[in-house]
């Protein structure tokens, strides 16, 4: 949970009054790596998120009013400087799960073809027992440290199936069970289709 | 509904709402030319655009946004006339996916696994000649994650041509089995389901502890470091310090 991804989330949602601020620091860290000599693609994985900031507007602005409702004190200790964030982090992965769960739950009542409720409720159940399987990390396509991960090194038939695989256990970074924007989305999205599927029309995009 | 989506990820909203599209104009161009479809879809694209920030990166810039926008729409509907005027019938082409795989879902996935294996083999093909720290990460990224948002899509795609293809299988009976699996599924993965934040709270103090000890600090193995960056980046933002401070000035 107190992963680069979350923290830089609340960092998203903390200077949604003051982008430039956070544009700064982003450009500090740039610099910074870039004066301890760290690899290109270290660098440019970090420019990369600079830019994307306003990528995840529904969940920055729920952690905003997370980090609204439990402000910091300038004078509070480490230890509780970091129970609060951890307890900011929590609520804001429980919000947006509820809204989720809320959402899935409305699709599926929705549904009014019995076969496809019964082949969206094997989607969900599919990805719940799928995600019993090894996690994707050691199938990630090209890894620019790994020699045999390096696009020159690699077989179309391995690439294919390293990328493949993401269909079977995408992890809990990617998946609906996940807690980060992407799974928030991927949940709504599901029902989208879903709705998509069951009306024939595009009234529920 | 994705309009609901996509503030919460709006580069992945662009890729679903792609495949919606182009799939829909391609083989059911008459249900989707219509005002108020039409009128949905500019509200996800205007939507998603305003926050996206996938295909800058990738090197769109807002003209060659629009031109592909009107490319990919030009393409999809110009594909319907092609087909119409070769007595192609593509309406007996859509009702031929759609009688095939009698719902959208599993039509529009089998287009999008023709998209994504065909798109693929494109940007491997071309990855060599790419600079690793340019574009080639995130295209080396970027299939495994699109599949990874359209696996239960997937599964119920799978599901639903099985159980039409088997209609004396009672849905009740598989929904029950289905929920079964689920408990089962959650009950094996959240057995352990305990309060996260004293974990979050020990990485945090480990963070804190390398933060004082180290700074301005040497490098570790690759992205070893990631969330001590951001970890520094959100301590500046709470308590208004002016530096990350990671190298000495």
């Amino acid at each position: 949970m107190a992963d680069d991804d979350n923290l830089y989330l609340q960092s998203i949602a903390l200077s949604a009054n003051s982008p430039s601020r956070l544009a700064d620091l982003n450009q500090e860290l740039i610099d910074s790596l870039d004066k301890l000599d760290y690899a290109d693609y270290i660098l440019y994985r970090v420019v990369l998120r600079s830019k994307y900031t306003g990528n995840y507007r529904a969940a920055a602005y729920i952690h905003f009013l997370a980090a609204r409702l439990l402000p910091v004190d300038p004078a509070m200790g480490m230890r509780a400087y970091h129970e609060l964030v951890a307890t900011r982090a929590m609520l804001g992965m429980i919000a947006t799960g509820l809204i989720c769960v809320a959402v899935l739950a409305v699709g599926l009542f929705l549904i009014r073809d019995p076969k496809l409720f019964a082949a969206a409720i094997i989607g969900v159940s599919g990805a719940a027992v799928l995600s019993g399987f090894p996690t994707p990390r050691e199938f990630l396509t090209l890894m620019p440290y790994i020699p045999d991960r390096l696009p020159e090194n690699m077989s179309w038939i391995d690439a294919f199936g390293r990328s493949a695989y993401f269909f079977i256990n995408p992890g809990p970074d990617f998946s609906m069970f996940g807690t980060t924007p992407r799974s928030n989305f991927v949940v709504l999205s599901f029902v989208a289709a879903v709705l998509h599927g069951t009306a024939g029309s595009h009234s529920h995009i | 509904m994705l309009a609901v989506a996509i503030p919460f990820h709006a580069s992945a909203g662009l890729i679903v709402l792609t495949l919606f599209v182009a799939s829909n104009l391609a083989f059911r161009p008459l249900e989707v030319i219509r005002p108020m479809p039409m009128a949905c879809i500019a509200i996800c694209v205007a939507l998603a655009v305003s926050q996206e920030s996938l295909a800058r990166l990738l090197g769109f810039n807002s003209i060659i946004g629009i031109a592909s926008l009107l490319l990919l729409l030009l393409l999809s509907f110009g594909l319907y006339q092609l087909m119409k005027r070769f007595d192609l019938k593509p309406a007996r082409l859509g009702n031929f996916l759609n009688s095939t795989f009698p719902d959208r879902i599993t039509a529009d996935i089998v287009i999008f696994l023709f998209l994504w294996n065909v798109s693929l083999a494109m940007v491997l093909g071309r990855l060599v000649y790419l600079d690793f720290a340019s574009v080639a990460y995130l295209w080396s990224q970027f299939h495994a994650r699109t599949a990874a948002i359209l696996q239960p899509m997937l599964i119920t795609a799978i599901a639903m041509f099985v159980l039409r293809s088997v209609p004396q299988v009672s849905s009740r009976y598989v929904v029950v089995l289905s929920l079964a699996l689920l408990l089962v599924a959650c009950a094996r993965n959240y057995t352990a389901l305990r309060d996260p934040r004293p974990q979050y709270v020990r990485t945090l103090a480990n963070m804190e502890a390398r933060r004082l000890a180290a700074f301005p600090y040497t490098k570790t193995p690759p992205l070893a470091d990631e969330g001590l960056w951001y970890y520094a980046m959100l301590r500046c933002l709470d308590f208004n310090t002016r530096e990350l401070g990671l190298v000495a000035k």
